[in-house]
């Protein structure tokens, strides 16, 4: 950044202080990732619009991004069994994450080698990777293991007829794949994930539930959708009572080929839109509401304002409270931010995992087919696992959702599913839009401190496509 | 047939004084909530959610039975939920309505 920039990180209310004002003012110690800052801004730049539906540009992510990235494929416990097996697609390239061992995976092309049929098309199971064409079979190490009327194939030496592998790296549960075979380990690109996530254990979480929506929008249209609290104002106006959207924070970390990003929106408090003389009370007795909408039966409390606790420590109190006795866990040390901030970290290219029990999600963005109009967003809820001994819960199964069918189909996830219904809504007359611009203002023009994450994906694809 | 069959789903909403005449009431209703619409045609109740963006519609215009969002300009028959005009083809939610013993009632399970 130019010495000379100044850059405004955000707008605060008298009511509703910026982000790390509420980190400094929470009753725990937030820990070392909260109170961590990014280091790096990247330039103001606009973003010509064609590359959210050039088939040039999908074409060259596919040779210089997809084939080369690490990627999340899928979570450790979406294949618990040996033998559990599970498609991981990206555009139209396809693989099959096996678990091959009690403690290992190995990921292969998803196409037969006879004449190459698609192996696996959903999650599944079986003691070898079976093609349901001719039944070539190969064993979970990718050894060949049979070919019906061997003879046939006198040509086919077993060993040139391995599966062909891709390598596979894990962290925290997550199981990623990266087709490059000469790819550096895949901690290069975890960047600070690790040491950030170690006070709230990713790989101490399992999936409770799995949405995977189709979208009429490009998949960088779609994953620039959720990175940025921008949007907040317009798109979830009925949400302002208890966001703190404007007073988001936003954070950037470049190290080496690690690029990762991340925000803050702080919940429980009025967002900064709403004056001077918005209610902290009302933030808080929403934020109650809202958190009581996944516990059916609890009775929801209200704001109490003889307590010596903010509004917003109140809500955190209660959701600690209600949490630990829950889950047989002890959550006595969380700080409020991690029981009530929407805190959600980006992986380049497309993996989002969000810190903390304010907002539990993983997200995922993925081009869909080979249509660059077209994209595929995975949503996991995931819980804590329960303590006292309690065996690890199965991941929930794959809610599939086609492009017309909305989150609010499927109530499971409440008062989420409108809100992601909210951004649906947005996504194809985005897609609509960039494809009809004026040719003169063929451009996005991004804001300099709340959209800077979606400047900074732009800034590594830049550098990985040579475009 | 009994009389709680002919009530079919209709609950208490608000009382009637509440909703006077050219006024509107949002009430919750789940996660979602009903917006109750006084105008010289009567009592209407419709989600209080625009189908295009999904925006809250409490506080929009209505006249001559029909509302606008006050957010991208959709406008509907309060009656029906039609829209009446291009922004959205969807129609908005609408739910049976009427006033018992001092209360504005609405059926919220019947398919609107």
């Amino acid at each position: 950044m130019a010495a000379s920039e100044s850059i405004i990180r955000g707008f605060a209310s008298a009511v509703s202080p910026l982000t790390e004002t509420l980190l400094a003012q929470d009753t725990r110690d937030v820990g070392v990732g909260l109170k961590a800052r990014g280091n790096y801004m990247p330039q103001p730049k606009k973003i010509p619009l064609s590359r959210y539906y050039s088939r040039e540009y999908a074409a060259l992510e596919k040779e210089k991004l997809w084939k080369k990235s690490w990627q999340f494929a899928c979570r450790e416990e979406d294949i618990p069994q040996v033998g559990d097996r599970a498609p991981y697609s990206v555009g139209d390239m396809s693989f099959v994450v096996v678990r091959d061992t009690a403690n290992s995976f190995k990921a292969f092309y998803n196409a037969c080698l006879h004449r190459g049929t698609r192996l696996c098309d959903g999650v599944g199971s079986a003691s070898s990777l079976r093609c349901p064409f001719h039944a070539w079979e190969w064993n979970l190490d990718g050894t060949l293991k049979n070919i019906p009327s061997r003879w046939d194939f006198a040509k086919v030496a077993s060993a040139d007829y391995r599966l062909p592998e891709v390598k596979v790296g894990t962290w925290g549960g997550f199981i990623f794949i990266n087709p490059d075979p000469s790819a550096a380990p895949l901690d290069s690109v975890l960047g600070v994930l690790p040491e950030f996530f170690k006070s709230c254990p990713a790989e101490d979480r399992f999936t409770a539930f799995h949405i995977r929506k189709r979208v009429r929008a490009n998949w960088k249209v779609t994953l620039e959708a959720f990175l940025e609290a921008y949007h907040v104002v317009e798109t979830h106006s009925d949400s302002l009572s208890f966001t703190g959207d404007a007073s988001t924070q936003y954070d950037i970390w470049e190290e080496g080929a690690a690029h990762i990003s991340r925000l803050i929106t702080p919940l429980g408090i009025p967002s900064p839109h709403l004056g001077d003389e918005a209610s902290v009370a009302a933030a808080a007795d929403r934020a109650f509401e809202v958190f009581a909408m996944a516990m059916p039966g609890v009775p929801v409390p209200k704001y109490d304002p003889t307590s010596k606790l903010s509004p917003r420590a109140q809500v955190a109190q209660w959701r600690r409270q209600m949490m630990s006795i829950g889950l047989a866990r002890d959550f006595a040390s969380w700080p409020d931010a991690a029981m009530l901030d929407s805190v959600q970290y980006f992986m380049f290219p497309n993996f989002c995992p969000w810190y903390g029990e304010g907002l539990p999600l993983i997200y995922q963005f993925l081009p869909f087919g080979d249509d660059p109009n077209h994209s595929l967003m995975s949503v996991r809820l995931t819980a804590p696992l329960p303590g006292g001994g309690a065996p690890r819960p199965p991941s929930a199964p794959i809610v599939e959702l086609d492009f017309d069918e909305p989150f609010s189909s499927k109530p499971e996830i409440g008062l989420l599913s409108l809100i992601f219904d909210q951004d649906m809504s947005n996504l194809p007359r985005i897609q609509a839009g960039v494809r009809s611009a004026a040719p003169a203002h063929a451009e996005a023009t991004l804001g300099r401190y709340q959209e800077q994450r979606i400047q900074h994906l732009h800034e590594v694809l830049d550098k990985m496509l040579g475009a | 047939m009994t009389q709680k069959d002919m009530d079919g789903g209709f609950k208490p909403f608000l009382p009637a004084a509440d909703l006077p005449r050219d006024s509107q009431r949002s009430v919750a209703h789940g996660f979602l909530r009903i917006l109750l619409c006084h105008t010289d045609e009567g009592i209407f109740a419709v989600l209080d959610l625009c189908p295009h963006a999904l925006q809250p519609l409490a506080g929009a215009e209505v006249s001559a039975g029909m509302i606008r969002c006050p957010k991208h300009g959709a406008l509907f028959a309060l009656a029906t939920g039609e829209p009446r005009n291009g922004v959205t083809q969807q129609r908005l939610r609408t739910f049976p309505v009427r006033v018992r013993d001092g209360q504005v009632e609405v059926d919220t399970s019947a398919p609107g």
